[in-house]
């Protein structure tokens, strides 16, 4: 299953310079294996921790949480709140 | 959820009854962190360091140790060594190492038999210092022969040739934003500066804590998270959280300042070192503004393209943030909130982080967003003014929808800005007239709310009233917007439903009440768990009348027969199922535990009035009103409450609020007298309109509320004194001194 | 330090106590009664959370002795409620949501009681002008100043 994922460009040069890439994933985890696995430089920053929005919805990150085909998944920097 | 159950009209939620803790807060019987006491007690104090920056040589704590009544006195040397990462800024924040980075910076703690023991003990400790040079603010600091604050302390993300006080960087951004300005008739660009600001929660911070040598501990501390106060313990002190109980005393404010640690690993720390005797620690006023909070301080770049018509066509921005000295600072927030209102075809954000001698900022209510409002707002404002354009209808052809894309990615679902914008303009406040030396300003905020991990129960009592636990301690009347929608859920009075904030043992892990999430997340949860046992007991009544369970229905307090053919049957009420609890199967309770999502974004927009002294440079403000869309407002009262609290805070932070430093690097206003925050008679009433656009993702449309409101008011403001006096101040707080020149000199040197 | 022995009047009890001579009268209620309705939010006489009646007087008890209480009568939050009804002030603050975090009430109830107790016709300004010493941060005042005034009239209207 095809998900696009958006990355912030502060990102690209981590990415070979894209900012968005189309990857396979099923989960939230398979998706994260995936961009240490194929980018090894975004590690530390999905190590520091990291938010996502997932079809438009910001969520904290599970590993489990499956993905809608086709599915359009932003990275953002951990969100603080007061 | 379908559009007409959003729609639906509710029979509680919407009423403003008491809060259920109203009572013990009108008489003084609620408890707050500093209210307790426990036999054997010592009290603690904390030694601070006297320089912004310092190498500590030593610390002799040889005669203090000696004083009749010293227990235990714990430095750095107490804690853990080997812990790296974000743990070791928390810790390093704690209580200094090698070094003390700020003006207030813990170094070492003493516990004693009273207070005034435990402060001449602290001034006996003998430190030995190598002042350092410091730096404070941001310009300064991001200049790479600023002097280093911390080393190494810049991150993978940060680009070659930096100050090495940037500890961050990010950039991100949508479509071309060079065609964007070629495409605009005009093209304006601004800086901008913000001081750093406190939240200024009247309660200072306190805590009883108590920790045995086998490392099982209690703690009693006034947060908005009390598993964040666990985890964050456990992890400086290298203990086991789940050895740690922690009870969160009522909360006398926390804006986001609540939600870390300070003395509470000193107070487990002193605890131990005497033999397990609860220790209490209660920061001064002075200790609170010195070492505490506060939001980050800015200078901020933006440029922003438009049509004579006025669309906006492309926009960036470039913030830098000082957080303190461990960084922090809410930068990508604040870019993130910076275009947000608007729908642009290009935009770019580039931020740092950076570090300086300050204390480490802490969440601010909306972090990062009033600072990101007040630039990009203010400079909107002057575009408006430079075309002749209406400040509320250029608004409301950019403003985002449902749909679009925000500015940071993520496509809105429904949300409501314009509908806030077209409330505003229709507010009688918009179009009363004004005098000489009057402006008014228009400005739009924005906020993402947070869900958050989440653990509720619920639990039906014998005589047929609900039990609700959660873990969100109660800032602003939770407990009666959870009893709203719980008795909602229910179909039972409001007076049927008690909320106890539990312990950390009582539940699973909770977030701190923050990002504007208590009532969204908790009721959301609240009404999963009560769902639970509303099928609980339709099985149960099922099996009394010996039908199936679906042909039982809920309604109102009573389950029924689902239609004629379940059978002819009365209702039964919630108070005679649980009558009959014990016999037909036993208690009766649900749970539900989530990290909860579908938060609703928030938008408000303010307008003020405002009258400028022209000879003094006082700015009176006349009139205030904040519309907001709330999603759906649970009990009114406390949303307008939200919406004042925070337009209030916005405007201290705009008129009078600030970090003062002397040359030393020591902060010179370390009180409530000189750091002014707004008192009653500065001010006028806050008008309110809530407007409700139902969040599609809350069983009851809840937005969150809290931190939008504080956005606004900084733009607003200053749009309103450039209205009065045609001078454009870039800088705040717009303190009188800075007005009154800026009016002489036509700037304020921003 | 050694203590002196202080009788005072808290509330219509007749109250013993042994006071550091350091000690604030807000440390001797909290700490050596009981009474932690008033709350300590600076300590310096800047916000108001400590509010007390202190012979009739309207004072930051953070501000007095704990031994000049000696032969006083003093009044607190404690003390505001009638046996069986809540003050009026504290009925309206509860209707009227004209509390947040709770914390700065006690003092606010104070002092509000002091201003209503000698004019029971205060305008709008006068209200604002009177509780410019107490400080809270949560509520923007708005909620506030509308019970004191309802509050008013409510007991103009009973007069
Ligand atoms: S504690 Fe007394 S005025 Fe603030
Ligand atoms: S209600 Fe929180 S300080 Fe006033």
């Amino acid at each position: 299953m095809a998900v696009k994922v958006y990355l912030w460009s502060s990102l690209k040069k981590f990415t070979n310079d894209q900012d968005i890439l189309t990857l396979e994933a099923k989960s939230i985890g398979e998706l994260l294996g995936v961009l240490e696995r194929d980018f090894p430089g975004l590690k530390p920053f999905l190590d520091g921790g990291i938010s996502f929005a997932i079809n438009g919805e910001l969520s904290n990150p599970n590993s489990n949480e499956l993905l809608p085909d086709g599915a359009e998944i932003y990275l953002m920097q951990k969100l603080k709140g007061g | 959820m379908a559009k007409d159950e959003l729609a639906k009209e509710f029979k509680y939620i919407g009423t403003r009854p008491d809060r259920p803790d109203g009572f013990d807060k009108v008489t003084g019987k609620a408890k707050y962190g500093a209210d307790v006491a426990a036999v054997g007690m010592l009290h603690g104090a904390v030694l601070r360091s006297p320089y912004a920056h310092a190498r500590i040589k030593s610390i002799n704590f040889e005669k203090a140790a000696k004083l009749d009544g010293v227990k235990a006195i714990v430095t750095r040397d107490d804690f853990p060594v080997g812990i790296d990462g974000d743990t070791l800024k928390l810790l390093e924040n704690t209580i200094a190492g090698e070094f003390a980075y700020y003006d207030g910076h813990a170094i070492a703690a003493v516990a004693a038999t009273s207070v005034h023991i435990a402060k001449e003990a602290i001034n006996e400790i003998e430190v030995e210092y190598e002042v350092l040079p410091h730096v404070i603010d941001v310009d300064e600091a991001i200049k790479p022969e600023a002097p280093v604050v911390r080393e190494n302390a810049g991150d993978f993300s940060v680009p070659e040739g930096c100050s090495p006080n940037v500890a961050s960087y990010i950039e991100f951004g949508i479509g071309d934003i060079n065609s964007g300005f070629d495409k605009a008739d005009l093209v304006k660009s601004g800086r901008f500066k913000t001081e750093a600001a406190h939240q200024g929660y009247i309660e200072p911070h306190a805590c009883m804590a108590q920790l045995d040598h086998d490392g099982q501990g209690e703690m009693w501390v006034c947060t908005q998270g009390h598993w964040y106060i666990r985890q964050m313990c456990a992890s400086v002190l290298g203990l086991e959280a789940s050895k740690l109980c922690v009870t969160p005393s009522e909360i006398g404010g926390g804006f986001g300042g609540k939600t870390t640690i300070f003395i509470e690993p000193l107070a487990l720390a002193l605890s131990k070192k005497s033999g397990g005797r609860p220790v209490k620690i209660v920061m001064s006023r002075a200790e609170v503004l010195r070492a505490t909070g506060p939001t980050a301080s800015a200078s901020m770049d933006v440029k922003i393209g438009i049509t004579k018509d006025g669309y906006l066509t492309s926009g960036l921005v470039e913030f830098r943030m000082q957080g303190g000295a461990f960084g922090g600072s809410p930068v990508s927030e604040a870019l993130q909130c910076a275009f947000a209102s608007y729908n642009m075809p290009a935009v770019h954000h580039i931020g740092y982080d950076i570090l300086a001698n300050r204390p480490r900022a802490a969440a601010y209510r909306a972090p990062g967003s009033p600072m990101a409002a007040f630039a990009v707002e203010s400079l909107i404002d002057e575009i408006c003014t430079d075309l002749n354009l209406d400040p509320i209808d250029v608004r409301l052809k950019n403003a985002v929808k449902e749909g679009d894309k925000s500015s940071y990615g993520p496509k809105f679902k429904k949300i409501g800005l314009i509908e806030t914008l077209e409330a505003t303009k229709d507010h009688p406040n918009y179009s009363i007239s004004l005098g000489d030396n009057q402006g008014r300003g228009v400005a739009a905020g924005y906020w993402m709310n947070h869900g958050g991990e989440t653990s509720v129960s619920v639990s039906l009592a014998e005589d047929g009233s609900v039990n609700v636990t959660v873990g969100t301690p109660d800032i602003g009347g939770s407990r009666a917007s959870i009893a709203l929608m719980t008795a909602e859920t229910y179909g039972i009075p409001y007076n049927s439903v008690r909320v106890n904030i539990a312990e950390t043992g009582a539940l699973g892990f909770n977030e701190p009440t923050h990002g504007s999430r208590a009532t969204l997340a908790s009721g959301k949860a609240v009404y999963e768990a009560a769902n639970q046992t509303i099928s609980e007991m339709c099985k149960r009544v099922a099996k009394k009348w010996q039908i199936d369970p679906d042909a039982v229905l809920w309604d109102n307090g009573y389950a029924k027969p689902a239609g004629p053919n379940a059978g002819d049957f009365s209702p039964i009420s919630i108070k005679q199922i649980a009558s009959e609890m014990d016999q037909t199967g036993g208690p009766i309770a649900g749970h539900h535990e989530a990290s909860i999502r579908g938060v609703g974004h928030s938008f408000g927009v303010h307008i003020a009035d405002v009258e400028v002294d022209p000879e003094t440079g006082r700015i009176t403000v006349l009139r205030y009103l904040v519309a907001q869309d709330a999603g759906r407002a649970i009990h009114p009262s406390y949303v307008e409450g939200q919406f004042q609290g925070g337009a209030v805070q916005g405007i201290g932070w705009a008129l009078n609020e600030e970090y003062v430093y002397g040359t030393d690097g020591c902060l010179q206003n370390a009180a409530f007298l000189d750091y002014r925050i707004p008192v009653a008679s500065d001010l006028p009433n806050i008008d309110t309109v809530i407007v409700e656009v139902p969040n599609p993702d809350h069983p009851f449309g809840v937005r969150g509320v809290g931190e939008t409101g504080i956005a606004p008011p900084l733009p607003a403001l200053a749009n309103a004194v450039a209205a009065a006096t045609n001078v454009r101040l870039r800088s705040l707080p717009m303190s009188p001194a800075k007005v009154l020149k800026a009016i002489k000199t036509g700037s304020d040197g921003c | 330090m050694t203590k002196i022995h202080v009788k005072t009047n808290i509330n219509g009890d007749k109250v013993e106590f042994l006071a550091d001579p350091r000690e604030t009268l807000l440390d001797c209620l909290r700490d050596h009664i009981g009474l932690t309705g008033s709350k300590e939010g600076c300590g310096t006489g800047d916000c108001g959370a400590c509010s007390c009646i202190f012979d009739g007087d309207l004072v930051s008890s953070c501000l007095v002795l704990g031994v000049e209480a000696e032969g006083k009568s003093i009044e607190t939050i404690e003390g505001m409620a009638g046996e069986k009804e809540l003050h009026p002030l504290q009925k309206k603050f509860i209707e009227m949501a004209a509390l947040q975090c709770g914390f700065c009430t006690p003092g606010i109830l104070i002092a509000a009681k002091a201003l209503l107790d000698r004019n029971n016709d205060p305008t709008e300004s006068e209200v604002r002008y009177w509780l410019a010493g107490n400080l809270c941060r949560c509520t923007g005042y708005d909620k506030i100043i509308k019970a004191v005034m309802e509050t008013a009239r409510d007991i103009r209207e009973t007069a």
